[in-house]
């Protein structure tokens, strides 16, 4: 009877890619999970003195002001964002995919530069724009006949709780939009131009091409940029740590920053973990619900 | 022959191995982790070091971090137990990390006497008798200014401010005359916003007004007192009297975007950090020192009712060396380096602001207003050390921010009642 000889080799290959999986990925979640699990400060991280309390962080959650507030502030953020983005995201690719447009990749590249930019500049660019002192935007309103029309004569922009979680949200979907654009411009490249011939053959308008043609076979592009744009959103903290740290009194601060501002600055590591934990789950749940909305949409069609 | 030969060489070999080992340079590796703005600090220390100990190949490895992110990583490392030689503590977190520290040997600490006694008291905090948890670095202090400009524009030439009540009666004044002043410009400006400088400038009203923020053993709530209300209230009368609106003063990122609104002819009166102002901030709007001191005047933080002269939050960092140090005595060295007198304010040390040690203080007589500075240092107070006070500081933020937002629906006292109730189960 011979003996088989089992290949080895697909599961050394495959070894360093999931070694990395489990260093990065998977260890530091089950170390923030069963930090989630304990009371921990930073002095009991040092001391190693943290006391384990089973799920009292996650039964804290519900009864904390601090932690809906940031909920509801996290539900407007990333609703109006990611709404806005996509948006932006398909206008400006449908502009620069159009054959009267000339130097679109010049577009592309200046679309670019907020979303390279780093989040810290582009916030204090935005301070200096919209700070009730130094901003000149309020400056302006005092003496702008125009804006004071249009209703944007205002010096609060920043410090009024409750307009500042929408200035926030205008300011990162200015952020944000060059990756819509990015994703968007793919799928207008991936749909063949005799579609829109024949459609013009046929008698199309231009918005019956547009809806007809463009926007079903964009959406599988639209599905994605809608879920990245959805887990970026709702992981963004930097930009408003910058521009307002979540003030004025916490009318600005999102999930993600109640969580850092938890961690980092309070230094209940705990409580933090549980946090990023709920950021997680919250984070799954948005995308399997857009999952399961589009296959069903698919299947129906 | 060739026997001979092979052992005559490696002879040769094997004693020149010995006399390389034998001269070589120990090697030794200091390991730092210290703030974001400390790069040229390490070089300086760093060669002071190298310079002093020829016989060894020093190399200093550092790790530089911004605010939150320094204390995180500090505990992080710490709780690995990794090897640090020196950590560099914001003195509020010195109760968080005062197990993590080694104690050092006052006789060690060459110029202890050099030190001004409201350092060394805190230095002291925490150790053994006849020890100290650190060295104490370069510290910041506050100070009441006025734009000299403004003030000339409403009539008021010579301004002489010394209470409390004096900084009423000059927004009184602007305020009766605010129409001769550009569109917006404020008569004072106090901070508000999102952050820890708005509690560390409130911080000198309630000292004034005889109060604190802790009880004496750090164990419960006193800003909700009798002295809070009061510091609160002073706020609230520039408000109630449309000397300044809620939207002007909770400008929200950070001290530094304030004192610049300052600087910018926002405000005429206000508190702002008193070395910063008149030289980094005033650079960063384009002023120069001759500038600065012609258009702006200060005094020292006014004093109470009937007392002498008000006190000033003092801030700055602790250098330590950390439990786990590899090289103790390199690191109090290093440390010495960048915390004694030499180098003070010199360009390209990185040892700037204003010195905790008596000796060189003359090195800030260049700043604007340097006498004011150096009278304010010796008067300085800090905020408590206590691991729960990055918790406690939140809480009277937004009790700050929540009288300033409904000053004219809530009162001092409900506010502050509510801000000491979660203070006392933060303390439980």
């Amino acid at each position: 009877m011979t003996k088989r000889k089992y290949n080895y080799l697909p599961f050394l290959l495959v070894a360093p890619a999931i070694l990395m999986l489990i260093s990065i990925t998977i260890f530091p979640l089950m170390w923030s999970f069963f930090t989630s699990l304990k009371k921990m400060s930073l002095l009991d991280l040092m001391t190693h003195g943290g006391r384990y309390i089973g799920f009292k962080n996650y039964l804290y959650m519900p009864h904390d002001p601090l932690f809906w507030n940031a909920i509801k502030n996290s539900i407007i953020f990333v609703g109006i964002s990611v709404i806005g983005q996509v948006t932006m995201g398909v206008i400006l690719a449908s502009f620069l995919h159009s054959k009267l447009m000339r130097f679109s990749g010049l577009y592309r590249a200046i679309f670019l530069i907020p979303w390279i930019a780093s989040s810290v500049i582009v916030a204090y660019s935005w301070i200096y724009i919209f700070d009730t002192n130094l901003g000149f935007l309020p400056t302006l309103s005092a003496n702008s006949r125009i804006l004071q029309l249009l209703g944007l004569a205002r010096r609060d922009w920043l410090t009024n709780s409750s307009i500042v979680i929408y200035v926030l949200s205008f300011i990162n979907i200015w952020k944000g939009t060059a990756f819509s654009v990015l994703m968007e411009s793919a799928g207008f490249q991936s749909i063949p131009d005799s579609l829109y011939e024949a459609a013009e053959v046929d008698g199309a308008t231009a918005f019956e091409r547009f809806y007809l043609i463009t926007l079903p076979l964009l959406k599988p592009f639209i599905l994605i940029n809608l879920i990245m744009t959805t887990m970026i959103t709702f992981n963004v903290y930097d930009l408003i740590l910058v521009i307002t740290s979540g003030g004025p009194a916490h009318a600005s601060e999102v999930l993600s920053l109640f969580t850092y501002n938890t961690g980092f600055s309070k230094g209940e590591l705990g409580y933090a973990s549980a946090l990023s934990i709920i950021l997680l789950l919250i984070n799954l749940t948005i995308t399997s619900l857009y999952l399961i909305f589009f296959r069903q949409k698919e299947e129906a069609v | 022959m060739k026997k001979v030969w092979i052992f005559l060489v490696l002879s040769i070999f094997v004693v020149a191995l010995f006399v390389q080992v034998g001269f070589a340079k120990q090697s030794v590796t200091l390991k730092v982790v210290s703030r974001s703005w400390a790069t040229d600090l390490m070089k300086y220390a760093t060669k002071k070091i190298q310079e002093a100990h020829p016989e060894l190949d020093i190399k200093v490895e550092y790790t530089l971090y911004d605010y939150n992110e320094c204390r995180a990583q500090t505990a992080l490392k710490l709780s690995r137990r990794e090897p640090l030689d020196v950590i560099t503590l914001d003195h509020i977190w010195l109760g968080e990390f005062k197990d993590m520290v080694m104690q050092i040997d006052k006789s060690k600490i060459k110029d202890w006497n050099d030190y001004i006694p409201s350092f060394q008291k805190l230095m002291e905090k925490y150790a053994a008798p006849g020890k100290v948890v650190g060295r104490y670095a370069a510290t910041d202090i506050r100070l009441l200014f006025w734009n000299k400009e403004l003030m000339k524009k409403v009539g008021i030439d010579n301004v002489d401010i010394k209470t409390w009540d004096d900084v009423k009666k000059y927004a009184k004044m602007i305020k009766e005359k605010q129409n001769l002043l550009p569109e917006g410009v404020k008569p004072v400006g106090f901070m508000a916003g999102n952050t820890e400088h708005t509690n560390s400038r409130w911080y000198d009203y309630l000292w004034a007004a005889g109060g604190d923020i802790l009880t004496k053993d750090e164990k419960a709530p006193k800003f909700q007192e009798e002295p809070g209300v009061k510091a609160l209230e002073f706020y609230g009368w520039f408000l109630k009297n449309g000397m300044v609106a809620p939207e002007d003063v909770l400008s929200p990122s950070n001290g530094a975007v304030y004192d610049e609104a300052f600087l910018n002819g926002k405000f005429v009166i206000s508190l702002g950090n008193g070395h910063w102002l008149g030289t980094t901030t005033a650079k960063n709007v384009g002023l120069t020192k001759e500038q600065f001191l012609s258009k702006f005047g200060a005094a020292l933080i006014p004093a109470p009712e009937g007392g002498e002269r008000g006190t000033t939050v003092a801030g700055g960092y602790i250098w330590c060396i950390s439990k786990f140090a590899k090289h103790p005595d390199l690191a109090l060295e290093f440390i010495t380096y960048i915390t004694n007198a030499e180098g003070y304010n010199v360009s390209g040390t990185g040892k700037s602001g204003i010195p905790t040690v008596k000796s060189a203080l003359s090195t800030i007589d260049n700043l604007p207003y340097a006498d004011l500075i150096k009278q304010a240092v010796e008067h300085a107070r800090f905020r408590p050390t206590i691991p729960e006070y990055p918790k406690i500081a939140e809480v009277i933020r937004d009790t700050i921010q929540n009288y300033v937002m409904n000053y004219n629906k809530v009162s001092a006292k409900d506010v502050l009642e509510k801000g000491a109730k979660q203070v006392k189960n933060i303390l439980k």
